[in-house]
């Protein structure tokens, strides 16, 4: 450590001083064994340090440079060959300034992704989904919003507190279904008559609608829509599900007075359909 | 000549025992601190700062002059220093200068108690 700060010591005297007569007092230095004795040597080094810098202004020129026999420099520079102290306050502050413009940069285009192109989720459920839905004019949904994931995508869904109560004040042991995945502990739970209800082939209105068909299986609902694939409900409430393997696919139910599903609200890829059902021969 | 020793006088303490040390044999460094510790039994230690100072003040003047490194030494590092003849000339005017000063000296102190 002591031969360390000796050496810096040193490297501070001006150069000519240093060039002369350094490594002899770097010698005598590695050649002090006692500790006490480095630490004098350090002192006097300091003491020399001040003495040079103030008293000694022909050291402070640069070392001659060296010269060939016959008096030609071997090697000559117009300039020194160290900064000027202008040069380097300047560098300095063009530095803080490049590196602030630089931050500065990074946190607008943070704040404002339009300039640069950063992928966030978009969280926005449908608005028809703000409006109560048919027939539940009596219930008061006060939900909590929670993020689900599906197959990598946020989905935001509404939760009622008054329905996921309902098996316990009901009846707990009747068949319910409830959605599978993240958050199916207070996922809506209906029964498997209301289910078995929605079973049915929705069509659609306009030429260019699909045609969906919803079906019982194994307690859940299937949903078929022609040439799209199948996929199973998941229930979000006591009208509106989810579709699992569609992207971007829901439907909400639309009951009469009477309970009867008489269509459903198609949403997909924020667009909505309305398919009206089809009638059974049954009903009639 | 005379005249151009007698600009040096007097030489500083540093100065004198640098030129003393190196009055008998080419030194390097390290040995002329040695020697002006063992000339002044200890009682004046030369630092490496103090001592290379006065050395280049010495060898500006001519009183010094430097020999190098020598091949056969342990530390590469080290130069060697010896004594000019006009660095002979100015320690031995100083000696003399000296010389009368402690003669003189001496006589006033012999001469002191018998006044009092």
């Amino acid at each position: 450590m002591l031969r360390f700060l000796y050496r810096c010591v040193l490297r501070a005297h001006p150069p000519r001083f240093q060039e002369r007569f350094g490594d002899e007092m770097q010698s005598i230095f590695d050649d002090t064994q006692d500790g006490t004795a480095a630490a004098k040597l350090l002192v006097d080094a300091i003491i020399s340090l001040v003495r040079q810098w103030t008293l000694r202004p022909e050291f402070w020129k640069e070392p001659a440079i060296a010269a060939t026999p016959n008096g030609v420099p071997l090697f000559q520079t117009f300039e020194s060959n160290k900064p000027r102290t202008q040069a380097l306050l300047f560098g300095a502050f063009l530095s803080i300034l490049v590196l602030d413009a630089a931050c500065w940069t990074m946190g607008y285009a943070w704040n404002h992704p339009s300039f640069v192109w950063i992928q966030q989720p978009v969280i926005s459920p449908p608005e028809s989904w703000k409006a109560k839905p048919s027939g539940q004019e009596a219930t008061k949904v006060v939900g909590d919003e929670d993020l689900y994931t599906d197959q990598g995508r946020v989905v935001l869904v509404f939760k009622s507190h008054r329905q996921a109560a309902a098996p316990s004040e009901s009846n707990p042991s009747s068949p319910h279904s409830s959605v599978t995945g993240a958050g199916s502990t207070e996922a809506a739970i209906i029964d498997a008559q209301t289910l078995q209800s929605y079973a049915g082939t929705y069509i659609g209105q306009a030429g260019k609608d699909p045609t969906a068909r919803i079906s019982m299986q194994e307690g859940q609902l299937q949903l078929e829509i022609a040439g799209h694939g199948t996929s199973a409900l998941a229930p979000l409430s006591q009208t509106k599900f989810m579709a699992v393997a569609i992207p971007d696919c829901w439907v909400e139910f639309s009951r009469n007075g009477s309970g009867y599903a008489h269509g459903i609200h198609l949403y997909r890829s924020h667009s909505s359909t309305f398919l009206r059902r089809e009638a059974s021969p049954l009903e009639f | 000549m005379k005249d151009d020793i007698s600009s040096f006088l007097p030489l500083s303490p540093a100065t004198l025992h640098i030129l003393l040390s190196l009055a008998g044999e080419e030194l390097h460094g390290y040995g002329i601190m040695q020697e002006v510790q063992r000339q002044s039994d200890g009682q004046y230690k030369l630092g490496p700062g103090t001592l290379y100072d006065n050395l280049q003040k010495l060898i500006d003047r001519r009183l010094v002059e430097e020999l190098g490194h020598r091949p056969g030494d342990d530390d590469p590092r080290r130069r060697y220093y010896r004594l000019s003849s006009l660095g002979r000339g100015v320690l031995t005017a100083e000696i003399a200068r000296l010389d009368g000063v402690v003669r003189e000296g001496k006589m006033r102190l012999q001469i002191r108690p018998r006044r009092a």
